[in-house]
Order: C-alpha cells, then sequence, then structure tokens
C-alpha cells in the first residue's frame, strides 16, 4: 500500500505538472496577471477606504470558515479502487494517512497565503494589533490539519463533518471576536486537537466507505481539471446533463427549421451541459464582481474585455461537440451552415453575458464615460473574436 | 465456504430499497438472483460486497460478519461487476499483477492460473494493452481473468453473459463449474433465465426489494402452480402479479 500511493503521488505530480506546463506557458498568464492586478488594485484601495462596522466581523468570518474549507483531503482515489484493492481493507489507513500527509503541505500553503490576504481586512474588522492577528497563522494551521484528519477517519466512523469544520471554527472566532484575545484562539484550537486526537482510536472502527471516499476524490480532482480546463482542454472533464425546465421558454423560441439545425443544438448544449453552463455562470459572476467594484476608464474595460475573451475561448470546443455522434453526418446539411449556426449563437450569448457585466458596472456606480467605453470595447472584441478569428480557427483545425 | 444473508434491510438512502431479505449460498452452490430491473439485485449485492452499510441485518461467510470483521471477510469474496471498472493508465499485465498485491497471492502460482485463463479468454496476447480502450465484452474478461485468479471462497457475479460472445459465455459456465468443484459459492445476478435455468443450482427471486420465492426449480415450481414449466413463465408470471 506504501508503494501503490508513492506511485499514485509520481503519476499525480507528472500530470499536474503536464498541465501546469501547459497553464503557464498560455497567454492566459498574462490574462490572469491583469485579472489579479485589478483585484489587487480594488483591494488596495478598499483597504484604504476601510472604517470599522460591526457588521464587518460577521463577514470576516464567513471569510475565514471559507478559507478553512479550502484545500481537501487528497487521496488519489480511483473508482476501479472499491473492486480491486477491496481485500485490502485493512491497510487503508496506511494508505489514508499518507494521503493526509500528502495533503497537509498544499493545504497548508492554501491557508497561510489565504491569511496573508485577509490579515489587513480582519486587523479592521476585530480592531486588532499586528502581534495579536500573528496568532491566526497557527490557528489556522492547526484548524486545518484537525479538519482534514476528521475527514480522513469519516470514511470509517461516517460522523458528520460539520462539527470540525464549522461549527468549532464558529465558536473559535465568535470568541475572539467578541471578547477574548486572538492568542486565545490559538490555546482553544490546541486544546480542541488534543481532544479529538485522544479520542481518534475509536474513529477507525466500521466499514471504510470506499463510495464516498473515492466520490469525494473525484470531485475533488474534477475541481482541478475544471481549473485546467479555464486554460486547456482537458479530456477528463465531461460535465453532466440537466434539463433546466426554467429554460424551456428559450428553447421552444429557437426557430425549428432546417436552416437553425444546429442553433438548436449547440444553445442546448451551452445550457444544459454542466460544463459550459458552469463556465458561463462562474466567470460571469467574477467579471460582474469585478464590475461592481472597478470604475476606471482603462481597468474596467479591459478586464471585462479579458473575461469574455476567456469565455469565448472556451466555448470553441463546442462546434466539433457534435462530431462523434453518427446522425450529425447523416443530416443533409452542409458545414457552412453549421459554422453559421455557431458563430450566431456565439455572437448572442457573448453579448448577453456582456451586457449583464456592463449593466452591473452601471449599477455600482454609474460613469457614462466608463460604460461607453466598455460597451464599444467589447462590442468590436465580439465582432473581432466571431467574425474573422473564429472562421480562421475552425479552418484551421479542419486542416 | 457459505455466505449467509440475514434480514439484510438497506439501500442507497434513508429509504430502504432491500427490504429483509435472506438467503444462503452454500458450499459448491450456483445461486441465480433473479428480478425486474429495479428490484433491488444490485443493492443487495452491493451490500454483500460492503460498498453499501446495512441498515439491519446482517452478512457472514461461515460465520464471519461483514459488520464485525470486515477485513477477514473482504479476502474471501471476489467481484465482478456488470458495468466492468478498470484503470485508465494500468495495462491488462498492471492489473492482474495489482490484483495479485491486494489478494496478497502467490506469484508463481497465480501467473500460472493466469496464463491459462487469459488463453482461455484470448487475451494472452494483448498483455501490454490497456484495457480500458477494450469493447464491453472484452472487458469483461479482464474483470473475469481477475476475479478467478485469486483464492477466494464466494463469488459475486453481476450480469455475467450480455456483451460476452458465445464461446466466452461456454467458456465462463465451464470455469463456474470448475469453481464450484473446489468448494467456492457463487452468487450470480442475471436477466438471461434460460442459461440460469440449466446451471443454477437454486433461485432467488427478487421483487420490489423482497424474496418472492426461492428454492430448486422444482420448488418454484410448487409455489406458482399454474405458471408453466420453464423458468421464464415462472417469472413473467410473478412480474405481471406485481
Amino acid at each position: 500500500m506504501n508503494e501503490l500511493f508513492k506511485q499514485r503521488q509520481r503519476d499525480n505530480f507528472s500530470q499536474m505538472s503536464r498541465y501546469l506546463k501547459l497553464v503557464l506557458n498560455d497567454q492566459f498568464t498574462i490574462a490572469i496577471m491583469f485579472l489579479m492586478g485589478g483585484l489587487g488594485y480594488w483591494y488596495a484601495g478598499f483597504l484604504k477606504s476601510l472604517t470599522f462596522a460591526w457588521w464587518e466581523k460577521i463577514i470576516a468570518m464567513v471569510l475565514m470558515i471559507g478559507l478553512l474549507q479550502m484545500g481537501r483531503l487528497a487521496t488519489l482515489f480511483k473508482p476501479a479502487d472499491k473492486i480491486f484493492l477491496m481485500p485490502q481493507e485493512v491497510n487503508m489507513e496506511t494508505y489514508l494517512k499518507q494521503g493526509f500527509w500528502h495533503s497537509m503541505w498544499i493545504a497548508q500553503a492554501i491557508q497561510l497565503i489565504g491569511v496573508t490576504i485577509l490579515l489587513p481586512f480582519i486587523q479592521v474588522a476585530f480592531q486588532a494589533s499586528i502581534v495579536q492577528s500573528l496568532w491566526l497563522y497557527p490557528t489556522f494551521v492547526v484548524f486545518k490539519s484537525l479538519i482534514l484528519y476528521d475527514q480522513m477517519q469519516s470514511y470509517y466512523s461516517k460522523h458528520s463533518l460539520i462539527w470540525l469544520r464549522v461549527v468549532l471554527p464558529l465558536i473559535t472566532f465568535a470568541l475572539f471576536g467578541v471578547r477574548l484575545d486572538m492568542a486565545w484562539a490559538f490555546v482553544f484550537v490546541v486544546l480542541a486537537a488534543i481532544g479529538r486526537m485522544s479520542v481518534r482510536d475509536k474513529f477507525w472502527q466500521g466499514i471504510f466507505n470506499w463510495q464516498s471516499a473515492i466520490d469525494d476524490e473525484t470531485s475533488r480532482q474534477l475541481t482541478i481539471y475544471r481549473f485546467f480546463n479555464l486554460f486547456t482542454d482537458v479530456p477528463k472533464i465531461k460535465g453532466k446533463t440537466r434539463l433546466r425546465a426554467w429554460l424551456n421558454w428559450f428553447f421552444n423560441h429557437i426557430p425549428k427549421n432546417h436552416n437553425n439545425l444546429y442553433t438548436n443544438l449547440y444553445w442546448r448544449g451551452l445550457l444544459r451541459n454542466d460544463e459550459y453552463f458552469g463556465l458561463l455562470i462562474r466567470l460571469t459572476i467574477i467579471g460582474a464582481i469585478v464590475a461592481y467594484f472597478v470604475h476606471n476608464t482603462v481597468i474596467t474595460p479591459l478586464i471585462l474585455a479579458l473575461i469574455v475573451y476567456l469565455i469565448a475561448f472556451q466555448l470553441l470546443p463546442l462546434y466539433e461537440r457534435y462530431d462523434d455522434i453518427a446522425f450529425t453526418h447523416l443530416y443533409p446539411v452542409n458545414n457552412k451552415m453549421k459554422r453559421k449556426n455557431f458563430v450566431t449563437v456565439l455572437v448572442r450569448i457573448l453579448m448577453i453575458l456582456g451586457f449583464i457585466m456592463v449593466i452591473v458596472n452601471a449599477i455600482g456606480e454609474f460613469d457614462l464615460q466608463v460604460v461607453l467605453v466598455t460597451l464599444g470595447l467589447l462590442l468590436v472584441e465580439i465582432y473581432v473574436f466571431c467574425y474573422l478569428i473564429v472562421p480562421k480557427r475552425i479552418k484551421k483545425s479542419k486542416e | 465456504m457459505t455466505l449467509t444473508i440475514s434480514h439484510l434491510v438497506g439501500g442507497y438512502s434513508q429509504v430502504p430499497v432491500v427490504k429483509d431479505v435472506s438467503f444462503e449460498v452454500g458450499d459448491g452452490e450456483l445461486v441465480a438472483l433473479i428480478g425486474l430491473n429495479g428490484a433491488g439485485k444490485s443493492t443487495t449485492i452491493n451490500h454483500i460486497i460492503g460498498l453499501l452499510t446495512p441498515q439491519h441485518g446482517d452478512i457472514t461467510i461461515d460465520g464471519i460478519s461483514l459488520l464485525a470483521n470486515p477485513t477477514v471477510y473482504k479476502e474471501k469474496i471476489a467481484y465482478i461487476p456488470e458495468q466492468p471498472i478498470l484503470y485508465d493508465e494500468l495495462t491488462l499485465k498492471e492489473h492482474l499483477e495489482l490484483t495479485m498485491m491486494a489478494y496478497q497471492l502467490d506469484e508463481n502460482k497465480t501467473w500460472k492460473k493466469a496464463q491459462r485463463l487469459l488463453k482461455l479468454f484470448r487475451l494472452d496476447n494483448k498483455l501490454d494493452w490497456f484495457p480500458a480502450n477494450f469493447s464491453k465484452g472484452m472487458k469483461q474478461k479482464v474483470m473475469l481473468v481477475n476475479a478467478f485468479m485469486t483464492e477466494a471462497k464466494v463469488f459475486i457475479i453481476d450480469e455475467p453473459f450480455i456483451g460476452l460472445d458465445p464461446v466466452a459465455v461456454h467458456d465462463l459456465l465451464a470455469l463456474i463449474t470448475e469453481t464450484k468443484l473446489n468448494g467456492a459459492a457463487v452468487l450470480m445476478s442475471t436477466h438471461v433465465l434460460d442459461t440460469a435455468e440449466k446451471f443454477a443450482d437454486k433461485f432467488v427471486l427478487l421483487h420490489n426489494g423482497e424474496v418472492k420465492t426461492m428454492g430448486g426449480l422444482a420448488t418454484l415450481k410448487q409455489d406458482f402452480p399454474d405458471a408453466g414449466d420453464s423458468l421464464n413463465d415462472i417469472y413473467l408470471t410473478l412480474a405481471k402479479e406485481g
């Protein structure tokens, strides 16, 4: 089992580095820099203008508890394990412990970075001194270790994770948020950890829950692959399909005739497949948040144009999505029609999302110049992308 | 080896799919688990292999309980799923090696067994291929080789016949017979009733999560005197009665 985990660790590492290479080499690195810069710019401005208010404590607590959920237990399980490793159940404890240590590095790094980012805000929200708030670092590290350990054991004991994940942090942060010193929060967490560890042997009993262990790991990996999928094609990403009946009025609106065959297909693919739909929602929300807060004649249009570009670029594989289905080759529809339909769908969806972001921007703070410049830039971008770049790319992929 | 399921209640959520199911698979016995889609066959099997925890009741192999001693219990079981699950990144050879590691089998002895099985299912020239790219039937054969090369005492086989070619079905039945002679207990769920009728020693008919009737064909005929002579007729009668 030791050997097996090490082997998987190596495979996992080489796969992750392969994707990372693809991501970092890409033009998108620059894009992300811009995005981070924009957010950083906003955060710095936000901090400067920040004054103490009671509700900031609540927001700070939500953020802190949210941060604690990040960095999940990486067990590197695969679906076939439930059959092939079944007789090794007794050794799964060793295997899981290796997974625990493997997960610690990255999870703790996320915690430390997260605390660093949140620290200035927490200082204001809790009215704490620098020395005091530095106690948050060890507090978060102990918390995260405890949560990971608890998750690992839950595959045997099937107990609820919410106590250590949410309830205990809530009590801790509430206690020192109201009265106590932050150093006490650390002492409190250490005591809780000692208490939890002293009863740990009780939790190793029961049947190992393969299904939930595998499901958790699959969903963890899916999250990572989804992230990579923002930059490059990840073959493992296969989204679920949902009916979304509330969109039926829209689907019924699409003309059902020969010339719009692919328009029908593409709209449904776009809005029913979780992968595409999730992408649209996620990036639009990010864009809308930035748009709400950042009002600068240069930065706002650039960031929104970037978001639209990111969305548009991700949607390109949709063009070939139905090529494996034999029907599409039997249809008496030529490729020109298919291309035309695709561009129609692409233009519409980008316009809709772009408008949403511009409207949110105007709601945040109406500045005619920013709104007009952004709108103009987006329109030019969508035109160039859909009518000049897309046909070229499609042609290139055909050859 | 005797597999005993007693008063099993369970399912995927709080709502039980399987309601108070009890039956036994004895030494050298092939028991066919029969029922419509959704009758609870796969749920029962998932409980037997320990993927689900029973809400009530227990499952034992020769008195070793799944709940009290899962590790010893699981070493005695080999399972062949209906949908083959394989590792994308492992070759056929590596799959076999992993199984040997997992069951802690003697390599030399097991490879001899494996070679014979690979030849039987005409996979012996594909050791360095990725089975994840095989057709369904061939993937199933990989699962069969993996299961039958172990020294498991209880075999759980979920719908083995659909997808296999006729030669493979024939060879599989011979293999099951051989395993039975070695004293193993075999539980098989299937929809291929005429094959089941010919080869199984006992039948367990599940309907809506309950055992409707069980026993040899003679017992079944007694329970459904008007249904006709074949397992197929009895099954259809039961399904209609609902």
